[in-house]
Formats: C-alpha cells, structure tokens, sequence
C-alpha cells in the first residue's frame, strides 16, 4: 500500500518538460515542438506557426471537443511585443470509439497551427515562445502532459523551410461545395440533416460543442432523392439549447467540411 | 443506385440513460464494506452519485486537493446520502477489487455514506456516466435533478480548484433551501469511464 501511495502522489504532479532552444520536448507519451510553415518571419506578414504534438503509438490527443471525455490541448502564447497569435485551427479529427463512448481526437502525430501576426518594424530574430497542456491517451489511461516550447527564426522573406510541406498536408476543414444545400431539423430524440445535391457516400457529423451530439452513437446516413440525409441523435444529457449544427461534416479521404445551419424545431 | 450506408460501430449508451426531470434509474450494487446498497432504500433523501476512478487524474484532482472530500462532509452533515460508484470493469488494468477500493478511499479521508462497485457498469450505462468525475443529483422523490460536471474549471490541476464554481455545491444549496436548480446540465469532464 506504501509503494502504490507514493506512485499516486507522484502521479498528482503534471509531467511538464522543456528542451534548448527549439529542439522538440520529449515526454513520456509524446513529443512536442513549434514548428513553423517558413523559415523565417517577415515583417508586416502573417506567419503559421503550429504545436507539433506527437502521441506515441497507440496513443491520441484531442479536438478541441473532445467528445465524451478528455480534455483539448491548450497553447499558451509568449510572444515578443507587437506580435499577436490567432485561435488554433483545428485539423480534422478522428472518432475514437472507447467502448459505448467515443472521443474525438488524433493518433500519433498532429499540427496545430496558429496565424502569429508579425509587426512591420520587427527587426533581427524573433523568438516565438509557448506553454502547450494537452492530455494524451490510450484506450486504458490518460496522462496530463505539457512542455515549455520555443522556437527562433531569423527576420526576413525566407521559404517554405523543413515544415513547409507538412502545413501544406494539413487538413482542415473546408467550406461546403457552392451546389450543397444544407437544411437541419429536429425530429425526436435526432436532428435529421439533409444535403442536397451531395453524393458522399459516408459523412459524419463532429460537433464543436459538447452536450448536443451523442458521441457515442451511430449517426445513420441515407440517400434520398437528390442527396443525402444525416440522421445524428442528439445527447441525452443536452446541455444549453440545441439550435445549430456547427462543426464539421467529414467525408471520406480526410475531406470535411465546416458547417453552421440553424436546426428547424419539430414539426407538431 | 447510390447504397443505403449506416455506420454500425460501437453499441451506444442505452437509448433510456438517465435524463434531468425525470426518475432517476434505480440500481442495488455491492458495497465495498457491507452489502447491498440500492437507490430505493434513501427516497425521501437528496442522493448525490459520484462516479470515481482512483487512477484517473481527475479524480485525483479532486481528492488531492481534499475538495470532494470536503463536499461529501459538509452535505452529509446536512443530511445528503453521497454515494460514490466505481463502474471499471473487472478485468481493466485500473479495476479495484472491493478492499482495495475501501482501502483508497480510507486513504483519502473520503466520506461518502456508500462506496460502491459496479464491474459490470449497469449503473454507468443507465446514467450515461461518462467521465470521472461525473456527478447527479436526485431529489427526495427520486427524480434527477442534477447531471454533469463537478465544477467549471476543465483541468488536473489541483489549484484549479480555487476559483471554479462548484455546480454540485451550488445545487445542493439551492436544493435543501427548496429551490430548483440553477445549472442542472453541465459539461462532465474527466476520464471516461473503463466499461
């Protein structure tokens, strides 16, 4: 009982790692490091700068909803005077199924990007710092991880860099094609999304709101006359009003699509 | 023809887990001291349900802090029956077996008036549990007037504890001061549950 205790006390500190400048931050389930979509910074245009997060195998971080359970990862900016970071832009995620429940989130390795926008008179080299939290799984057990990120690049136009093509390859979520229409209703214990003009054979709904969707249920999908009709039920322990569909409508091949339709009530 | 494709994965919560406004699902489950404990026997009484892993960092926020155990001592004193439910599965890597749970919770100093195991996770799946921390509360009449988070501060950071608002504290009060309850649905966060 002694032996457990002290693994339990030790366990109540968060694992916090930091590295020399800019080389990635190992833990003990993941590595981290900011990594940018240049190599240089040049001044007066924005720059994409992402948390490189990488789950070992077997493991995943979240969505920022991370469905059923867990937590999103979280980056703490420490930018140099003048310099501003924009939100996370989210990649598109997986559905985790764990057991009856399900997360939203990624295996292995993700980036994160966020749009630092760079002042017009910055001069020299700039040092873009971070603070990242993020929670990292497995289908047994959950670790709170979070590493002290650095990263220093030189002023200038500079080129895409190592990472460019690894910001090319992100998925992100589009703007539906200009020929959907989409229109969502509340029909009982779901909300029926009808797509038309749409051919996907598989799409699936991820809210970015927790307490709307049921993530741990199946969403069915079936055609109709000139698309399809997604049927996602909705939680069953709703929190707040259930009044739009905003999230991401995925389909196959990592396509998805970003989407905010107001959900019509019941018809009586 | 375009096919009819349904997405057949994992089986879901039951369609009739738990829901706020209405009777709170019964359940009789073993003890980790004596016996059978049901649901049925503490009508008449505010029932709090704690879902609680000791191996989640979560749950370890709480109880490292003292701040589950400090609420499971101030609305016991007022005359709640707080019943902390374990639902990992026997088998999983994290499952306590009866003493060993008894022992944890002796440990912390906690002080439910039940602690109780549910391996097979019946209880679990009825109330949609799904993170612990996840916490409901049932009124004297049985009925669920509470289902969600601990409080609003989404993290395992003991020092967060400081700060957050406590939402089952803040419908506990409501609730013995015969009012209805503010925030009856909130976001749980936590682990998930090891059905």
């Amino acid at each position: 009982m002694k032996t457990r205790h002290v693994v339990l006390s030790a366990l109540l500190v968060a694992l916090t790692a930091c590295a020399p400048n800019g080389a990635p931050v190992k833990t003990e389930n993941a590595e981290a490091e900011l990594v940018a979509a240049r190599d240089a910074a040049e001044p007066g245009r924005p720059l994409l700068v992402a948390l490189r997060l990488k789950a070992k195998p077997g493991w995943h971080t979240y969505w920022r909803n991370p469905g059923d359970s867990g937590q999103p990862t979280s980056i703490e900016w420490r930018l140099p005077a003048g310099f501003t970071a924009g939100p996370i832009r989210w990649p598109v995620p997986r559905r985790l199924p764990i057991g009856p429940l399900a997360n939203y989130g990624y295996e292995g390795e993700v980036l994160l990007a966020s749009e630092i926008r760079v002042p017009a008179d910055v001069k020299g080299q700039v040092r873009i710092a971070a603070r990242a939290k993020w929670l990292v799984c497995d289908p047994e057990r959950c670790i709170p991880e979070s590493g002290e990120l650095s990263l220093a690049l030189p002023v200038g136009r500079g080129g895409p860099g190592k990472w460019g093509a690894a910001f090319e390859a992100i998925k992100l979520p589009q703007p539906p094609p200009a020929d959907w229409k989409l229109a969502a209703r509340r029909a009982g214990d779901r909300v029926l999304l009808e797509v038309t003009g749409c051919e996907e054979p598989s799409l699936y709904f991820f809210p970015y709101e927790e307490g709307k969707v049921e993530h741990g249920a199946t969403q069915g999908l079936e055609c109709t006359a000139n698309g399809v009709r997604v049927a996602i039920p909705v939680s069953r322990q709703p929190v707040g009003e259930f009044t739009r569909l905003a999230g991401i409508l995925a389909a196959r091949g990592g396509r998805a699509y970003e989407i905010d339709v107001p959900i019509a009530a019941a018809q009586k | 023809m375009r096919r009819l494709v349904a997405l057949a994965l994992f089986a879901a919560l039951p369609a009739h887990a738990a829901t706020v406004g209405a009777p709170a699902p019964q359940f009789a489950l073993e003890s980790v001291s004596a016996g059978t404990v049901k649901l049925s026997q503490y009508r008449g009484k505010v029932v709090v349900l704690e879902w609680v892993n000791p191996e989640c960092p979560y749950v370890r926020k709480h109880y490292g802090s003292a701040n589950m155990q400090r609420l499971q001592k101030d609305t016991t004193a007022k005359g709640v029956i707080w019943i902390s439910i374990n639902s990992t599965r026997a088998g999983h890597a994290e499952y306590k077996k009866p003493a060993e749970m008894a022992a944890w919770m002796k440990q912390m100093k906690a002080a439910p008036s039940a602690t109780l195991l549910d391996p097979q996770g019946e209880a679990g799946r009825a109330y949609g549990a799904r993170t612990t921390p996840h916490m409901y509360i049932v009124d004297p009449k049985g009925v669920l007037v509470y289902a969600g988070g601990i409080d609003d501060k989404r993290s395992t950071d003991p020092e967060d504890v400081k700060g957050a608002k406590n939402y089952v504290r803040a419908a506990l009060d409501e609730l013995l001061a015969g009012k209805s309850v503010t925030s009856a649905s909130t976001s749980p966060y936590g682990c998930s549950v090891k059905y």
